[in-house]
């Protein structure tokens, strides 16, 4: 579903040349539990950009289902991310102002959905994050764990292709990092393809599989066998 | 995204910082209000100075000899002519007269108070459908008063006041001093000068009409006549009927292309003073309209702080598919919100204004149609400029960066 063929992402401000990925290749199916791991510096981040659409890599093919993303102009971008991809970050990335209702409701307006379908699916992803009660709250209002549950929320209420979820328990204390992770397995126990970006091994052991990065490169990509999700909780 | 969404989105984004979207709006509000309040003043004013000829006859025209050019007795008016004119143009002509215009005055001699000073007018029966006024009381000149220069007088009721202390002063008698001589008139009728605008300079001077033969027999005046006045049947181009004038007269005293005898029509005068203050309007509205401006660059520095603030939110919404055109629409539209409803509060605002200024100055305010629809869309006009760059700035940002901003 995810093919990447020799990605190179080069940073060129003129005096320095930065080599943020060399030339990566990865497939990653449908359904997949993904962890992408390493310290910072390592290239991750700037996987996460390639992968969630928000930037094209400087050499390389990306298919993404049957598009050829790393062709595409800023609007076909945005109409991607906007279709395939669900993003969650570390700092939650809400939008202050308005309810939880419409954070999640944000995605099905670009995407051109008339109300009433979208009153549907933004109660169905609450729902599915066990938030439905909190729904008229404003982000000041929620703790940390629901706001990232209203982000998980946000970033499935348009069934994308991919949930890219970045340090998503980066902010939250150990408790609800088991919590949001819990969420995301049973999100990809429904069949959610779900990439983690982390540089924490703990939550990298709670994928199906875990990519290594060190110096833009993919230095390992190995299964992980002994599922520690859910041990802990 | 769509356009009901979008306005919503503005809407609410405006209402978290309601007092600084108040206060932009404040600059569009007086901006629009301050032209609205010149032009409503201007095109009332303009209203108010048609009115005025109206009253002195919007057809009417007025012939005199030109004294600046060198004038023989030749060349002079005379009664002759006015006949010959009136005949010849008796088609184009709806009343006629003859004017001759001097000062008089008259003293109460009872109480030796100050003589009131009177604008004598001597003119034809038809005068009062050349001029408009109103009859109060009697009647006004007569062919029977012309052919037989009678001493009769149409006076203004303030100078019966004055004279008299009353109005019902027909059939009085009153002496009117000419160039030192008193005449005696029996007064026949009261009038009521139309209201002015333009208020009297100086010494207020009472009017009164006598008849133009009694006033050529006090002036003691030859064949020769200041002037002819004439109103013109509707419909006739009051400059026309002047220039075939002044050729009949040039023919019949020989000296056609000289230039001595020049016409004025009220038409044309009316149309000078509206041009002058179509200009007047225009530089004030100018000049208003500079804070319309200054209005826009309020807008305009808003809206970028507000798109510094919300970089962050920018990343957020184009990270979910936000494409530059949705975020460019939606700042768009929160400066047309502001500039909107600010041209639109002004409006009111400057409706309301125009209305207690003109209660208070004396001149009337017009607010027409297409003075309050064009405010409107300026208004708006003045918001897309003004928010056009700030959008494009938050529509070009790039959603990794956007989503980096502290």
């Amino acid at each position: 579903m995810i093919t990447l063929k020799n990605i190179w992402k080069i940073y060129d401000t003129g005096k320095i040349k930065v080599d943020a990925l060399r030339g990566v290749d990865l497939t990653i199916e449908e359904g997949e539990f993904v962890s992408i791991i390493g310290a910072s510096g390592s290239g991750k981040s700037t996987m996460m950009n390639i992968l969630g659409c928000l930037d094209r890599p400087t050499k390389g093919k990306y298919y993404l289902h049957e598009h050829s993303v790393d062709t595409f102009d800023d609007d076909q971008l945005a109409k991607i991310r906007n279709k395939n991809v669900g993003f969650v970050f570390q700092t939650f990335n809400l939008v202050p102002r308005v309810t939880a209702f419409h954070n999640v409701e944000l995605p099905l307006i670009y995407g051109k959905f008339k109300s009433k379908e979208r009153k549907e699916k933004v109660n169905n992803a609450l729902a599915k994050v066990s938030l439905t009660d909190r729904m008229h709250h404003k982000p000041n209002e929620l703790s940390g764990g629901q706001k990232q549950r209203v982000a998980i929320a946000r970033a499935l209420v348009n069934n994308p292709s991919i949930i890219l979820a970045d340090e998503p328990t980066g902010n939250l204390d150990s408790k609800t990092t088991i919590e949001i992770m819990n969420i995301f397995k049973k999100l990809n126990d429904e069949g959610v393809t779900v990439i983690i970006v982390t540089h924490e091994l703990d939550i990298a052991l709670m994928t199906k599989r875990q990519i290594t990065f060190k110096d833009g490169e993919i230095i390992k990509d190995e299964a992980i066998s002994s599922r520690k999700l859910g041990v802990e909780a | 995204m769509n356009f009901i969404e979008s306005i919503r989105i503005a809407l609410k984004a405006l209402w978290v910082n309601k007092m600084r979207s108040v206060l932009t709006m404040l600059g569009i509000i007086i901006g629009i209000s301050s032209v609205i309040i010149v032009v409503a003043l201007g095109d009332g004013t303009k209203g108010a100075v048609s009115n005025e000829f109206n009253n002195i006859g919007a057809n009417r025209i007025f012939i005199m000899t030109n004294y600046q050019k060198e004038v023989y007795d030749k060349d002079r008016l005379t009664y002759e002519d006015y006949q010959l004119i009136s005949t010849v143009f008796s088609d184009k002509i709806a009343a006629k007269s003859i004017d001759y215009n001097f000062s008089g005055s008259t003293y109460d001699m009872s109480d030796n108070k100050e003589p009131i000073s009177i604008a004598v007018e001597a003119v034809s029966d038809e005068y009062n459908n050349i001029e408009s006024f109103e009859i109060l009381q009697g009647r006004f000149i007569n062919t029977s008063d012309i052919n037989t220069r009678r001493n009769i007088i149409v006076i203004e009721e303030a100078l019966a006041l004055d004279r008299f202390q009353r109005k019902d002063v027909l059939g009085e008698k009153i002496i009117v001093d000419v160039n030192g001589v008193g005449n005696a008139f029996i007064i026949v009728g009261i009038f009521e000068p139309p209201k002015s605008l333009i208020p009297a300079m100086g010494a207020v001077q009472r009017k009164a009409y006598i008849p133009y033969s009694t006033g050529a027999k006090i002036l003691n005046a030859s064949q020769f006549i200041p002037g002819m006045d004439f109103n013109l049947v509707p419909d006739v181009n009051g400059q026309k009927v002047i220039d075939e004038i002044v050729k009949v007269l040039s023919r019949k005293h020989n000296n056609v292309g000289e230039e001595k005898y020049i016409g004025f029509s009220a038409e044309g005068q009316l149309e000078i003073i509206n041009n002058v203050m179509q200009m007047l309007t225009l530089v004030v509205g100018a000049i208003a309209s500079i804070s319309l401006i200054v209005g826009g660059i309020g807008i305009m520095n808003i809206m970028l702080v507000s798109v510094t603030e919300r970089t962050r939110e920018i990343g957020i919404r184009k990270a979910i598919g936000a494409t530059r055109q949705d975020i460019l629409i939606q700042f768009l539209i929160e400066a047309v919100i502001i500039s909107g409803i600010g041209g639109i509060i002004g409006t009111s605002l400057g409706i309301l204004l125009s209305k207690v200024a003109s209660n208070l100055i004396d001149i009337p305010a017009q607010t027409s149609l297409i003075v309050i629809i064009a405010a409107t869309l300026f208004s708006t006009l003045v918001g897309i400029i003004a928010g056009l760059y700030p959008a494009n700035k938050a529509a070009k940002l790039d959603p990794i960066d956007a989503l980096r901003y502290e």
